[in-house]
C-alpha cells in the first residue's frame, strides 16, 4: 500500500467510515511505516484541536429581543399598503375575482354610457351642408350678373347654352 | 413526534409560546454556527434573530417533512452566506482577538494558555476558511453542530454519499494546515 492510500483510509477510518478490513490493511501499513503512523496520530489530533474552538455564550435576553424585534416590524408596517392588504387575507383566487368583477364592470359602464358623439357629428354635419348650399347658391348668384354683361337677355340658361356650357339641368 | 416538530406544529397554530421554547432549545447552537461561519460575535446575535424571523414569518406553510434542526442549518447557512457576501466581510484577525469573550475562563488563569487558544481560534478559523464552501459548512455541521451526515446532506441538498466525501477531503485539508500548531509540534511534513 501506498503512503497517499494509507492516509485516505486513516481519515476515512477517523471518520467511522472504514470496514474492517481497511482497517487491517492500515494497522499492517503503520506497522512498517512512521510517517504514516505520526499521520494517524495527528488526524486524531488535529480533529480534537477543531474542539478548542470553543462556543461564544449569546445573550440570555436573546428570546425577548427576538419578539421585541418582531413588535417592532409589525408596527413599522403596519399602515402600509401591503401590509392592509395583508390582513384582509386576499389570496390570489380572490384577487383574481376581484380584477374579474372590475374589468366587466368598466365594459359594462362603457357599453351603456350615452354617446353624445354622434348628435354633435350630426348637427356638424347639418351645419356643414347649409354651409354649401349658401356657397352654391351664391356661386349661381355671382355667374349671373357675370353674364348679365352680355345683353338683356333674361334667360341665363339659354344665354350658358350659346357659350357652350352645355345643359345645365 | 419530535418535540420540535410538535413545537412548530403548535406555533403554526397561533402559540407564540411555543415559538419561545423552540428558540431556547436552538438558539445558542445557530448563534454559534453563525459566528463561526462569518466570524462577528455581534452580527452573529443579530443575524440569528434574522433567522428564527424566517422561520416566524413562514410558519403558515410549516410541513413537517424533515427534522427542524435541517432546516434551520439550512436557513442559517442561507443567512451567513448571504452576509458574507453582501458585506464582504473582512475576516480580519485583529476583529477576532477583540471579541476574545469566550476567553476569558476563571478557570484557566494562565497567560500562556489564554495566548493559545486565542493563537489556535484565529489559526483554525483560517484553515476553515480556505476550505471550499462545501466542505467548510459540511465539517461545521457534523463536528460542531452535531448533524448526522443524513442531515448535512439535507441542509446541503447533496447525497449522503457527497457529505462524507466533504468532510473526508477537508479534513485531510486541515491536517495540513494545522498539523504545524498542534500541542507538541507536528514538524514532521506529509
Amino acid at each position: 500500500m501506498e503512503c497517499s492510500d494509507c492516509k485516505e483510509l486513516i481519515v476515512s477510518w477517523s471518520s467511522g467510515d472504514l470496514p474492517p478490513s481497511g482497517k487491517e490493511s492500515i494497522e499492517a501499513h503503520i506497522g512498517e511505516c512512521p510517517e504514516c503512523r505520526l499521520y494517524m496520530s495527528q488526524s486524531d489530533r488535529v480533529w480534537n484541536l477543531l474542539g478548542e474552538w470553543r462556543e461564544v455564550e449569546p445573550r440570555s435576553d436573546f428570546v425577548s429581543c427576538f419578539w421585541d424585534r418582531v413588535s417592532k416590524e409589525e408596527r413599522e408596517s403596519g399602515w402600509s399598503v401591503f401590509s392592509y392588504v395583508r390582513k384582509l387575507r386576499l389570496n390570489w383566487a380572490m384577487a383574481g375575482a376581484l380584477a374579474s368583477v372590475l374589468i366587466v364592470g368598466i365594459f359594462t359602464f362603457a357599453l351603456f354610457k350615452p354617446d353624445s358623439g354622434f348628435e354633435t357629428y350630426a348637427d356638424n354635419d347639418a351645419r356643414d351642408e347649409q354651409i354649401l348650399l349658401e356657397l352654391d347658391d351664391a356661386t349661381t348668384r355671382e355667374t349671373t350678373d357675370a353674364l348679365s354683361i352680355y345683353g338683356p337677355w333674361e334667360n341665363t340658361v339659354e344665354i350658358m347654352k350659346i357659350n357652350g356650357y352645355g345643359d345645365m339641368n | 413526534m419530535d418535540i420540535d416538530i410538535e413545537l412548530m406544529l403548535r406555533t403554526k397554530s397561533g402559540d407564540d409560546g411555543a415559538f419561545s421554547e423552540l428558540m431556547r432549545r436552538h438558539y445558542k447552537g445557530v448563534v454559534n454556527y453563525i459566528y463561526r461561519y462569518t466570524n462577528l460575535k455581534e452580527n452573529s446575535e443579530d443575524l440569528a434573530q434574522e433567522v428564527f424571523l424566517r422561520i416566524y414569518r413562514s410558519r403558515k406553510n410549516y410541513r413537517p417533512e424533515a427534522k427542524f434542526s435541517t432546516w434551520l442549518y439550512k436557513i442559517a447557512t442561507n443567512v451567513s452566506l448571504t452576509h458574507v457576501k453582501k458585506k464582504n466581510v473582512n475576516l480580519s484577525l485583529d476583529e477576532m482577538n477583540d471579541e476574545g469573550g469566550e476567553i476569558g475562563d476563571p478557570e484557566i488563569d494562565i497567560a500562556a494558555d489564554l495566548i493559545y487558544r486565542k493563537e489556535i481560534k484565529d489559526v483554525i478559523f483560517q484553515a476553515m476558511e480556505s476550505l471550499p464552501e462545501r466542505e467548510k459548512v459540511a465539517i461545521m455541521l457534523c463536528k460542531y453542530e452535531g448533524l448526522s451526515y443524513e442531515e448535512a446532506a439535507q441542509v446541503l441538498e447533496c447525497t449522503v454519499g457527497a457529505v462524507k466525501s466533504y468532510v473526508h477531503r477537508g479534513r485531510m485539508k486541515l491536517i495540513d494546515k494545522l498539523k504545524p500548531h498542534l500541542p507538541g509540534g507536528g514538524e514532521y511534513g506529509v
